[in-house]
């Protein structure tokens, strides 16, 4: 009886005394500080622009483009690498009118749209990536 | 738990209106910074710590699923950051502990408490307050000042139930005990009278 008693009294006087305490208030500025750090924040977590293809990606592509042309300047034809047994001529699958009969267009300039085609492809494949992982954050 | 107004807002703001946030932040400040200080002891170091604890919540808000209230959701934030802040600067923190807790006399603690003009003594009890270890002294400020409810403490400092009530009692005996002995002899001191 007597302890609770004491108890009692002891939450009392907490009570009265620190209830007495005035409560502090922050800066005037505190709430525009907060959310100046958080637009900050935003702006950071928005888009961070980085490079598509990585440096690895660009030294190994430059690497295959620089073998390419140590082979072809060593005398050795495109053909010898398999080209030539790629058959271009779609014409005679594909039973259509041939729009682009009177053009003619050189082997290097097939060549030069064959590898266009695989780099906006090989672009697509990396901007889906690249969209996928931000989309993802 | 949390009230239908600050739903509202926190809704806001996870679709997107951070300015939302702002009401929030408003409403909340001053319980936050109130904390921090009787925490840190310091209004630069408690400004700080109140304007990261709001920064981390609204990084975290999609993580808040209205369990608790979201006061003390955001309570939660503040004691962890400030036991951090202390934890990194121990030497600074380091408080005046008193080891025995001796008196028992209520009666003579508020005699002396009494005798102040009611600002002095508001006063007085701060300072009294800030010498007790920071775990008592914000346990007693939540419970007596912010009027939190053992429950809410216990989610707060994730200490049990019987952890909080003890350091509760002890705080409440420290108190005490630093106010007779610290406030009586100044007491004396400035106005010659016991």
């Amino acid at each position: 009886m007597g302890e609770n008693k004491h108890i009692e009294e002891l939450n009392a006087f907490a009570k009265k005394y620190i209830n007495e305490i005035e409560k502090e208030s922050p800066s005037i500025d505190f709430t525009k500080n907060v959310m100046h750090s958080i637009m900050e924040y935003e702006k950071s977590e928005i888009y961070t622009p980085n490079s598509l293809i990585s440096k690895r990606t660009w030294i190994l592509l430059a690497g295959i483009l620089m073998v390419g042309i140590f082979y072809v300047s060593k005398g050795k034809s495109l053909g010898t690498i398999g080209f030539s047994k790629i058959n271009w001529d779609i014409s005679s699958k594909i039973r259509m009118p041939n729009l682009f009969e009177n053009i003619s267009v050189s082997n290097i300039m097939i060549y030069a749209c064959f590898f266009f085609t695989v780099l906006i492809f090989a672009q697509i494949y990396f901007l889906k990536k690249r969209f996928e992982t931000n989309l993802k954050s | 738990m949390t009230t239908t107004n600050d739903q509202t807002y926190i809704n806001r703001t996870l679709k997107g209106d951070t300015n939302a946030f702002s009401f929030l932040v408003e409403q909340y400040k001053g319980m936050v910074y109130s904390l921090a200080l009787k925490m840190m002891k310091n209004r630069e170091e408690a400004e700080e710590v109140s304007q990261d604890t709001f920064i981390k919540a609204y990084k975290k808000l999609d993580k808040f699923k209205g369990e608790s209230k979201f006061s003390t959701w955001l309570y939660k934030i503040t004691y962890r950051n400030c036991l951090d802040a202390i934890k990194k600067n121990k030497e600074k923190y380091r408080n005046d502990t008193i080891d025995e807790i001796t008196i028992n006399k209520i009666s003579e603690a508020e005699n002396i408490l009494e005798n102040l003009e009611r600002k002095e003594r508001a006063a007085v009890m701060n300072t009294c307050l800030l010498k007790l270890p920071e775990e008592e002294r914000s346990i007693l400020w939540m419970f007596y000042f912010e009027e939190l409810s053992l429950k809410e403490i216990i989610t707060v400092t994730d200490l049990s139930e019987a952890n909080v009530k003890v350091k509760l009692h002890r705080a409440r005996k420290r108190l005490l005990t630093i106010v007779k002995r610290d406030v009586e002899p100044e007491l004396i001191n400035h106005y010659g009278r016991k």
